[in-house]
């Protein structure tokens, strides 16, 4: 009897130790960021012409990343003093991500055919791997031929 | 109306696209099997990537199947099917160069109406879908396919070969002895695939490497490497 209640007693510590170390491991575990440099485009599912941007000096909290080739990751955002309405999520483990993609040079032209960029905010977009000189010297001439 | 001289012979024009169709097989199908690569995080994905590339002279339409919308899962296994549809195969490329992973392209020789079938094949799959118009860009349409994904089939593996077998099907003849998860998932992976219940077919683009490399039914034309550690 006493070997049964400590063999009982044994899985209950180990059960016990297992998740504690689980616990203070999920907890300290390293975060790591990434704190933008170049402002991203931003794309979901619901179609649209506008471009959105998200913003230089955001940081992304690395989630996992994927066999496909891409990296999630997390951003926190405070909405300030609009309670938003709720739903339930049927399924826990579900994820809908957005998109984010660097400028390429398409999007350049779109961004300065339609929108009011400050110096600073083009010269970080300037500086997105996708673009070329090429592309840049490229876009820019149409751009000032037009607007002259 | 007059009556056809006898022995006279009508010729084809040999501009005629049948007739060259049949006589040249001028169209390539391409496997791209992207090898593992390391992420920002430190973690080696060895699982890999496979896409479809169709090469003929009137269009070159990249196929990239994956978990690119929503994913659902312990492990982030599943989830809606996403087929992106690449008309630039330099922009694809050059995303899969970026990870430093090596992608080795299979090439076989084909003729114009085999690349048609399985382009039909997939504009198939992506009329019985969605388009994603808010993530077309200049080089990729995106579609949410009917059938979702799940990272034991339908995927990026299942799926490419599925379309490749429109075209050649005998292109996976044999393929059954080459799928082995144990040679490429870790324990934890293999077990998440036992509780599963397994594959039956293969569905790991490192298996297909494997398979298309040593025991490929069909002649290959070439095997193309991109990318790669520099």
């Amino acid at each position: 009897m006493n070997r049964a209640i400590s063999f009982f007693l044994g899985i209950v510590c180990g059960v016990a130790v297992y998740s504690i170390s689980l616990y203070v491991w999920n907890t300290h575990k390293m975060t790591k960021v990434h704190t933008l440099k170049q402002p991203l485009i931003l794309s979901s599912n619901v179609p649209g012409k506008v471009l959105h941007l998200l913003p230089v000096g955001a940081t992304l909290y690395l989630d996992k990343s994927f066999p496909e080739g891409f990296t999630r990751y997390k951003i926190y955002v405070n909405v300030d003093r609009m309670p938003l309405a709720l739903r339930e999520l049927a399924d826990p483990s579900e994820i809908d991500p957005l998109e984010a993609r660097a400028f390429d040079k398409p999007t350049l032209a779109q961004a300065l055919r339609n929108y009011p960029l400050t110096r600073d905010e083009l010269a970080a977009i300037l500086q997105s791997p996708q673009l070329t000189k090429q592309d840049v010297r490229e876009v820019l001439k149409e751009y000032l031929e037009k607007n002259q | 109306m007059a009556a056809p001289k006898p022995f006279e012979t009508k010729t084809v024009e040999s501009t005629n696209p049948l007739v060259e169709d049949k006589l040249n097989p001028s169209s390539e199908l391409q496997l791209l099997v992207g090898g593992p690569y390391i992420a920002a995080d430190g973690e080696e994905h060895k699982y890999g990537h496979t896409a479809l590339r169709l090469k003929s002279k009137n269009f070159d339409l990249t196929y990239d199947f994956g978990r690119y919308g929503k994913t659902s899962g312990i492990f982030g296994e599943s989830g809606e099917g996403i087929l992106r549809v690449w008309i630039d195969f330099q922009a694809y490329i050059k995303g899969e160069n970026s990870l430093k992973r090596t992608t080795a392209a299979f090439v076989y020789l084909i003729f114009d109406h085999q690349a048609i079938a399985a382009k039909n094949y997939f504009a198939q799959l992506v009329k019985g879908g969605k388009e994603l118009t808010g993530k077309k860009t200049a080089s990729v349409s995106v579609y949410k396919l009917a059938t979702d994904y799940h990272a034991l089939g339908p995927n990026c593996t299942t799926l490419s070969v599925d379309g490749a077998k429109i075209a050649i099907p005998k292109i996976d003849y044999g393929s059954e002895k080459f799928n082995r998860p144990e040679d490429v998932l870790d324990l934890k992976e293999r077990l998440a695939l036992s509780a599963n219940g397994g594959a039956k077919r293969l569905f790991l683009p490192a298996n297909l490497q494997k398979f298309l490399s040593m025991a490929s039914p069909i002649r290959l034309l070439r095997t193309d490497v991109h990318g790669g550690k520099k």
